[in-house]
């Protein structure tokens, strides 16, 4: 135990003389972390391959049809699917509750919620008297950057509601007398009032000619005239951590710092990884061959100082983090977090170990495989943007885990249950990373010259 | 105290076969310095490396008396190796690597200070503990690198060219180390291509070439049995006599007393002589 302890220490003070490894380790996260929250602070734009939990409590025909057409968008992802791992259509359709459709979220599952509330039929019937289909969403405020893009997507489909309203003739002509009375009575200034009726009266027109197709799109001066008026009203709100009463997430630190962390954890990986390669080549490792140490005490020995270092590099991001005022919301939990990202993560590296020490080049093969495992767990790019086939294989990212397990217990508020996952899963990369190391390191500290 | 048997051991493919060690059989006993003498590539390190356990041998056994195979744990504990490649933490002190070292070998406390301190004393590293590995010379990280292998004091020590690429000053002290070491009673083998050092070092020497062992005996055994006569070489003004002899004192009577002989050089057999004879080559080629 003394010997591997002497190991893990060594190896430490060894990292903190190399200032490669110690910027790897220490600088470059807290830079990542600095940088991305300083950019996601006010992001706009979007991506594609969105994941959207759907709520719908109307359930009458306007919404099914609704429905149907987010359904039918290519960049969308409806949760829940209507067909089942076998591909087959699910009867009738499946459907969530809200508090199902947070738990979706919470888990990072979907990236935002739509609610349809009760009432979104009956209001698909005032659409032409100023009224608006109202719509509920809820996003994760790490994916602040598509909820412009869902707003948009929103409003497009909000159109056909209105579009498929008015190509049903009997029930158009009544809406649209109505209409017109109510607008005359209306409190609307008379600009709006001159476009509403202009409006209905090319709907009209257009019932005369039987030119009406499913698909209406607004018309463009009536649009601008309305002003900020639009079928849609969307109210949108970020997830909330945890219960009511818990603290909402407050900044876009909280989402860098856990990447930031990670990108640290990394490091150390990478470091420990690269010290075994070098250890080999330097003729030291074949001296902890000579000492009474087995191999495998040799491998737990870097394990634990890769461990170590990882609870290092946690504990300065945590106190960058409470710094910049982001607050974790369940200690307890988050402390479990630190400790087993340190061990996955010790458990990723022996493998790393295991697997490229002997090679030639095996610091350049570490590197780049770090730097796949980040990208496809989402360390460089939001998972959002990729293909699904990629989100599904970013479950073998260590990086995925690591970040879920971290925003789990900081602003996620995953419950026991739900974190159990991501912890489960790193413990499993410890268990297999150390079976692989172990198995490994015969060759890597045999096979050398 | 070491017995290696029918040692054995190829690298690479059929189609490249080095045959590194070619049937060696040693016994080093309690107490001696065992020279391993050989050019380059010889299989001196090969040797080493099997009777340290770090490579398996093809063919062949080795044993350490009290303590087996070389992999057990207790051989471990016997056995201090310098590799003849230097394995040493270059970001970390002379202390520091000794320091560590010695935890490995479950040295702690008090008792690894002091050790710590006695080897840097005796390889002459002292001054020069606090400084990291990259800032010393050569010869100041070959004593390092022998220290390293003393760290848990072992009866049995295998030092694989301790003296390569040191200036002379640095040769001398090391060779004085080694001396040293041998007077505490350790058992060493001791592996170089320099025949003065085998000479004033070993006790008993192997000659080694292409994997086999050629002849192997104590200096005057080798030297009496392969290095041929001692040559006196006669100058009488310009022109010189060469006679070969075993018993150069009577010739050297008989030119003396002649009274011709201007200048008389006796060259004794030396190594260099028997690896002449055992392989028709020059050891320095
Ligand atoms: N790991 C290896 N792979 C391939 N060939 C090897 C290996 N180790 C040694 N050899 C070959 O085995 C032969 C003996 O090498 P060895 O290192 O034992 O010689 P040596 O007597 O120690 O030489 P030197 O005085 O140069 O250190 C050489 O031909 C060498 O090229
Ligand atoms: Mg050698």
């Amino acid at each position: 135990m003394n010997s591997i302890f002497a190991i893990a220490f060594k190896d430490l003070r060894l990292l903190f003389r190399d200032k490669g490894g110690f910027f790897s380790v220490f600088v470059f996260p807290i830079l990542f972390a600095l940088l991305f929250g300083a950019i996601f602070r006010d992001s706009g734009g979007a991506g594609g391959g969105m994941r959207i939990a759907l709520v719908n409590e109307d359930n009458g025909p306007a919404s099914k049809g609704f429905v149907s057409d987010l359904r039918g968008d290519s960049v969308l992802k409806i949760l829940p699917s209507l067909k089942d791992t076998d591909g087959k259509v699910i009867a009738p359709e499946p459907a969530l509750t809200r508090t199902e459709a947070e738990t979706l979220l919470r888990k990072g599952t979907a990236s935002a919620i739509v609610v349809i509330p009760k009432g979104f039929e009956a209001a698909a019937e005032t659409i032409f008297t100023g009224g608006s289909l109202q719509l509920e969403t809820v996003v994760d405020p790490s994916r602040k950057a598509e909820a412009g893009m869902l707003e948009g997507k929103l409003n497009q489909y909000g159109f056909r509601v209105l579009g498929s309203t008015l190509s049903d003739t009997t029930r158009t002509k009544k809406l649209v007398t109505d209409a017109k009375s109510r607008i005359a009575q209306s409190d609307l200034n008379p600009v709006q009032k001159l476009a509403f009726s202009s409006l209905l009266s090319s709907v009209e027109s257009l019932q005369a000619s039987g030119a009406t197709q499913g698909t209406a799109t607004s018309d463009d001066t009536a649009s601008n005239v309305l002003g900020n008026w639009s079928p849609i009203k969307v109210t949108s709100r970020e997830l909330a951590a945890g219960g009511d009463d818990k603290k909402r997430p407050t900044s876009s630190w909280e989402v860098s710092m856990p990447q930031g962390v990670v990108w640290g954890l990394m490091g150390c990986v990478l470091a420990f990884t690269v010290s075994i390669a070098e250890e080999r080549s330097a003729g030291t490792l074949r001296r902890l061959r000579l000492s009474p140490m087995t191999r495998v005490q040799v491998l737990l020995g870097k394990g634990l100082g890769c461990a170590i270092a990882c609870v290092l590099v946690q504990a300065m991001l945590t106190g960058a983090m409470l710094l910049l005022g982001v607050q974790v919301g369940n200690w307890p939990m988050y402390l479990v977090a630190v400790s087993l990202n340190a061990v996955g993560f010790a458990g990723v590296m022996m493998a790393m170990a295991g697997l490229i020490a002997s090679r030639e080049g095996a610091a350049g093969i570490a590197r780049g495989i770090a730097l796949v495992l980040a990208m496809i767990g989402g360390g460089t790019i939001p998972l959002f943007f990729m293909p699904s086939w990629m989100q599904t294989l970013s479950n073998v990212s260590p990086f995925k885990w690591g970040v879920l397990a971290f925003e789990g217990t900081i602003w996620r508020g995953m419950s026991m249950q739900e974190l159990m996952l991501p912890f489960a899963v790193l413990i499993g990369f410890a268990i297999v990373g150390f079976a692989i190391g172990a198995l490994g390191i015969r060759r890597v500290m045999d096979g050398e010259k | 105290m070491l017995t290696l048997t029918n040692l054995r051991k190829h690298f690479g493919p059929a189609s490249r076969r080095v045959v590194a060690v070619d049937g060696v059989s040693l016994t080093v006993r309690k107490g001696e310095v065992f020279g391993l003498l050989g050019p380059n590539g010889a299989g001196k390190s090969t040797t080493i490396g099997m009777a340290t356990g770090l490579i398996s041998p093809d063919e062949g056994t080795v044993n350490i008396e009290g303590a087996g195979a070389p992999t057990t744990s207790t051989a471990r504990l016997h056995l201090g190796v310098a590799p003849q490649e230097l394995a040493l933490y270059e970001q970390l002190t002379g202390e520091e690597n000794l320091r560590f070292f010695g935890k490995l070998y479950e040295l702690s406390g008090d008792a690894l200070s002091k050790r710590v301190d006695t080897v840097l004393e005796l390889v002459g590293l002292s001054p020069r503990r606090q400084d990291r590995v990259v800032t010393y010379s050569g010869g100041m990280k070959r004593r390092l690198n022998l220290a390293v292998a003393l760290i848990h004091d072992p009866p049995l020590l295998l030092l694989d060219e301790p003296t390569a690429g040191v200036d002379p000053h640095s040769r001398n002290n090391l060779i004085d180390v080694v001396r040293k070491l041998a007077s505490e009673g350790r058992t060493i083998i001791y592996t170089t291509h320099y025949m003065e050092e085998a000479s004033k070092l070993c006790d008993r020497i192997a000659i080694m070439d292409k994997g086999k062992v050629l002849a192997q005996g104590t200096l005057s055994e080798l030297t009496a049995a392969h290095g041929g006569h001692t040559v006196v070489t006669v100058s009488h003004g310009d022109s010189q006599e060469r006679i070969e002899t075993a018993d150069p004192l009577k010739e050297i009577a008989r030119v003396m007393a002649a009274g011709t002989a201007t200048n008389v050089r006796i060259d004794a057999p030396d190594l260099e002589s028997v690896f002449l004879a055992l392989t028709g080559r020059s050891m320095r080629d």
